[in-house]
């Protein structure tokens, strides 16, 4: 930075550091933060994403003089409910050593987070209202300009007058090949990964009442390109470990897409080892033995529930038996199977529940990792969060912090706080590792 | 993705210090000062053992550190810190729960915080408590449940034996630390916290990072107030090795971690000795867990000894046959490469009883009768695991080491019927095979055998064999320049192999070629200065060249060795009358 007359006027060249922080488990591949660091660097500024979980060690100091020597001038965390605090307090150290440095937070709950929040988090300057790509250049165009006290497109913040402002709405890119790759930008690097995250689509058409999803993507789903995607996955697989989770909601949602990407990485002989997530109604036999000649090692499935008491209320409109079939055919292609289920939802007692979890035992799906069951997590975004009564949701707080959702302190009509603990302890004496799963 | 974060060294994770009971104020004043100077180095999830052996119940100090520890947590909103006062000489009074109970109300804010931020607990207490005299459960449960509900976890130090069952450690969800020595001291509370800390991270490490078992632990600073010192670990604590002065603490932590090489013998030491603490906690399942995977640690490191122990114990602890055999079978294979034949021999007799695989222990057997030459006991023992198929062996091994138990007992013909069964054929196999012929007087087939182990590259230690083998064939067919050049090769891969130099002496002078068989028999003799018929062999060529009194020489030196040598006392006699000794004329 440079001065003029006592104003600050900052360089054309922003440094901007991405932070990913999971307190709970060891770090993953930031791939939303990478995206946003691609588009940072494709428009000339410079980026670095830095990810850490439960097992990086480091202390606040080391912390704070790391940052300190990087000067960043913009920061950007990944946001989770479950992270927010911890997110903060990182905040709160970049503000000690770099009083000057902006700092937005982002992530799937960011998106809806009350206004108000910003009253309980000091260190905060913008709340990124939406798909981040485009809004984490529009908060460095405006601190460039010397604009970053008015209000910011695709954000919230606080408002000099008093109050908060809100920037006007950023489309997202209708086509996702606009946002340049992590990987080939070299903003994430896959030689320092077990396994590496992979977004190929982003949205699902489906409405879901326990999912922030169907609010945040309206309903729809943008991809990038089948060419794009093997050229990400043919530079991971050569430098990396060739492990690949696909974080797309719904892998396979155009049949066409899916079926030229994995004959794509057939032809072009890419060695990996694919997991990926899909529902259960877009699985055939055809479809999964392509899967398995491509590499793909484990299908993930959402079940939810399996008791017909609950899953006509979710929205999913997909029932157990198609979840079963889909379970079949995944088995029977040789590739293994993960499901995601849900406790503690609606219209749910605790004799549904335990449907739930013997019809995953019966499956033959082995209860460990993702096919651990958690109880419905209720965030902002979600139709439930928006009208909790309506879905026999009871909060077990009548008041919250304006930045958490209700989470997972509530009870349901059908279910007491009790019941819901000894749902979730015969899974834990179901799972093969101990129900390690915690949910962001 | 890995863990390291870019930020420098690897920081402190747990800071053990010994209090000085001794201190006066000013001192107190001056050393929690200097802790909150650290306190921001520590890593962000932190544990700060405080040791006051001589605190005869009182936490007077733990307050004061873990008030300091509060003001830190305050101001920095990230870090969780866990403290861990231990409590020697605590009563069951009131005045106990009194004193806890203002301690603990220091931790009050941050679990208001924690519910408001629906996370977790950035400040616990976890005290461990040492009974002033020996107590009852009937005293304890209620003391855990006051504790409980002012949400800090206790734990319990005793000396020899808990007076809880470990059904009720499980069920209270306690930890217990079982001390052996009878008597409380500074060292023995270090000892005790450095071999649980120790075992935890090795417990951690099985699932996470299996391949650094034997690496350092987390990392630790040891904080003596009493001798002023800093220790990079537990165990330079223990070995008194200090890092520095309690004035220079600050630079300490920029130091860097313990060196490794100390570290897998205090791991030894320290999981050798938490037999009783895991019995105590119900937790020997996770023990057995630990003691195997050290077991093949050490013995992956080359260090059997330990792995032979870490195994009986892998045992000691196990509750199902499945375990106890895997872990029998492991120590009988340590102790077959320390070549404790016995030992290991006890050991897999054991484990077959436990087995499902008895082939599997049987085929070991017979591998440790190998070593002790008992070929006809080894024959037994891999004629047992054929007919048990047992899948944990390939049957060509099998099939392999019986028939070079049948060979070295002479049976060459059971030997060729079971290398014939080998599915592969490879070196190893065509070479007995080889034996089998050559024994059973097959030259030509002996010798095709031979070149075709030649073909399929033997390892450079059996290289030299083959060639002798080859040469040894090529002699018993009369074609000794072949013999030779294959002799050469042999001492080519082996110069201090004895028996290529003797055949290839014989085939020299089989060749007339006496002054290459002369040179030849010395390299022999230089190896087995006791081998008679070398020397002798000398003199025959000597004698062949003319050299009638350096031959006698040689025989005299022959028989000096072996006086039953019949043809060199002859020689001697002919030679000295060639020479006309034996009338005295010349």
């Amino acid at each position: 930075m440079n001065t003029t007359a006592g104003v600050f006027i900052r360089e054309t060249i922003m440094r901007v550091l991405l932070v990913d922080f999971n307190p709970f488990m060891a770090p993953a591949t930031p791939i939303s933060l990478g995206y946003l660091g691609a588009m940072v660097k494709s428009h000339g500024h410079e980026a670095r994403v830095l990810s850490l979980g439960s097992s990086t060690a480091f202390s606040p100091a080391a912390f704070k003089s790391w940052v300190r020597e990087f000067c960043p001038d913009l920061v950007g965390f990944g946001t989770y409910q479950r992270n927010i605090y911890h997110i903060h307090a990182l905040a709160t150290m970049v503000k000690q050593v770099l009083p000057g440095a902006c700092v937005v937070l982002g992530g799937p709950q960011v998106t809806f987070m009350p206004d108000e929040s910003l009253n309980v988090l000091p260190s905060v300057d913008f709340l990124c209202r939406g798909e981040g790509e485009r809004v984490i250049l529009a908060i460095a165009e405006a601190i460039i300009a010397g604009r970053a006290s008015s209000p910011v497109p695709g954000t919230t913040s606080r408002n000099p007058a008093g109050g908060y402002m809100t920037g006007s709405g950023v489309t997202p890119a209708q086509d996702l090949d606009e946002y340049p790759s992590p990987w080939l930008e070299d903003v994430l690097d896959p030689a320092q990964m077990d396994e590496a995250i992979m977004l190929t689509s982003r949205g699902c058409p489906y409405g879901c009442a326990f999912c922030y999803t169907p609010a945040a993507s309206g309903r729809k789903i943008r991809a990038h390109s089948v060419e794009r995607v093997i050229e990400d996955i043919a530079f991971v697989a050569r430098h990396g470990t060739g492990r690949l989770w696909f974080a797309d909601p719904n892998f396979s949602f155009n049949r066409r897409r899916v079926e030229e990407t994995l004959e794509g990485i057939a032809r072009r002989g890419l060695r990996v080892d694919m997991w990926i997530e899909t529902r259960a109604d877009m699985l055939d036999r055809e479809l999964l033995d392509l899967m398995r000649r491509a590499g793909v090692r484990m299908v993930a499935m959402g079940l939810e529930s399996a008791s017909e008491n609950v899953f006509p209320h979710l929205n999913k409109g997909l029932d157990p038996d198609r979840v079963r079939r889909g379970i079949e055919m995944a088995f029977g292609a040789g590739l293994d199977v993960e499901l995601f289920s849900q406790f503690a939802l609606p219209h749910e007692r605790f004799d549904d529940a335990m449907v739930t979890l013997n019809f995953v035992k019966k499956a033959g799906v082995k209860i460990r990792g993702n096919s651990n069951a958690q109880q419905m997590q209720i965030y902002f975004g979600s139709e439930i969060a928006s009208d909790p009564a309506r879905f026999g949701v009871k909060p077990l707080k009548e008041w919250r912090e304006p930045c958490l959702a209700i989470g997972a302190e509530f009870e349901t009509e059908w279910m007491t706080k009790a019941e819901i603990e000894r749902i979730k302890a015969a899974w834990k004496a179901e799972s093969l590792d101990g129900g390690k799963r915690l949910v962001s | 993705m890995n863990a390291k974060a870019p930020f420098g060294a690897q920081p402190i994770e747990i800071l053990i210090v010994r209090l000085d009971p001794g201190s006066g104020p000013g001192d107190r004043r001056r050393f929690l000062r200097c802790l909150d100077s650290v306190l921001s180095r520590l890593n962000w999830r932190g544990h700060v053992f405080l040791v006051d052996e001589s605190a005869d119940g009182q936490i007077d100090r733990a307050r004061e550190v873990v008030q300091t520890i509060a003001e830190f947590l305050g101001a920095e909103t990230l870090p969780t810190m866990h403290v861990h006062p231990f409590v020697c000489g605590h009563g069951f009074g009131q005045c106990e729960t009194d004193d806890w109970e203002r301690l603990l109300a220091i931790t009050e804010p941050f679990q208001k915080e924690a519910y408001e931020h629906q996370s977790e607990v950035r400040l616990m207490v976890l005290p461990i408590i040492a009974p002033r005299s020996s107590v009852s459960s009937d005293e304890i449960l209620p003391l855990v449940g006051f504790f409980r509900a002012r949400l800090a976890k206790p734990s319990f130090y005793f000396h020899g034996e808990s007076p809880l069952a470990p059904e009720a450690v499980i069920a209270n969800e306690l930890r217990i630390y079982i001390d052996p020595a009878i008597e409380l001291s500074g060292e023995g509370i270090v000892a005790q916290l450095r071999a649980n800390h120790v075992f935890e991270s090795v417990l951690e490490r099985l699932e996470a990072e299996p391949s650094a078992l034997l690496g350092p632990c987390r990392r630790h600073l040891v904080i003596d107030e009493r001798d002023g010192h800093v220790y990079a670990c537990f165990s330079q604590w223990e070995s008194g090795n200090p890092l520095g002065s309690l004035e220079s603490v600050e630079g300490l932590f920029e130091a860097g971690p313990q060196p490794a090489e100390a570290c897998a013998g205090c791991i030894d030491r320290s999981c050798r000795s938490m037999r009783e603490n895991l019995e105590a906690n119900g937790k020997t399942e996770e023990g057995r867990q630990v003691s195997m995977a050290l077991a093949v640690a050490f013995a992956e490191a080359g260090e059997h000894a330990n792995g032979a122990v870490h195994a009986r114990m892998a045992f000691e602890l196990a509750r199902t046959d499945a375990d106890r055999s895997a872990a029998l079978l492991h120590e009988g294979l340590c102790h077959m490469s320390l070549m404790n034949l016995d030992q290991a021999e006890a050991a897999l007799t054991e484990g077959a009883a436990y087995s499902s695989d008895p082939g599997l222990f049987a085929y070991h057997l017979g591998r440790i009768g190998m070593t002790r030459q008992d070929y006809a006991g080894a024959v037994y023992r891999f004629e047992e695991a054929l007919a048990l198929e047992s899948p944990g062996v390939p049957r060509d091994d099998v099939l392999f080491n019986l028939a070079a138990s049948y060979v070295n007992l002479g049976e060459f013909e059971r030997g060729r019927l079971n290398l014939d069964r080998i599915e592969e054929a490879s070196a190893p196999v065509r070479f007995y095979q080889g034996l089998c012929d050559l024994g059973g007087g097959r030259t030509e087939p002996a010798l095709e055998n031979f070149r075709e182990a030649l073909a399929l590259n033997p390892a450079p230690e059996d290289l030299s064999r083959v060639y002798f083998y080859m040469g040894s064939c090529l002699k018993d067919l009369g074609r000794y320049d072949e013999a030779i050049a294959a002799l050469e090769m042999a001492v080519k891969a082996d110069p201090n192999e004895y028996a290529n130099y003797n055949l290839m002496g014989f085939c020299f002078y089989q060749t007339k070629r006496y002054e290459k068989a002369i040179e030849a028999l010395y390299s022999a003799v230089k190896i087995n200065p006791a081998s008679a018929i070398d020397y002798a062999s000398i003199g025959s060529n000597l004698r062949e060249l003319g050299r009638y009194e350096d031959a006698i020489a040689m025989y005299n030196m022959a028989l000096s060795i072996d006086p039953g040598l019949g043809f060199a006392r002859e020689n001697i006699v002919k030679l000295k009358k060639a020479l006309g000794i034996e009338r005295g004329e010349g």
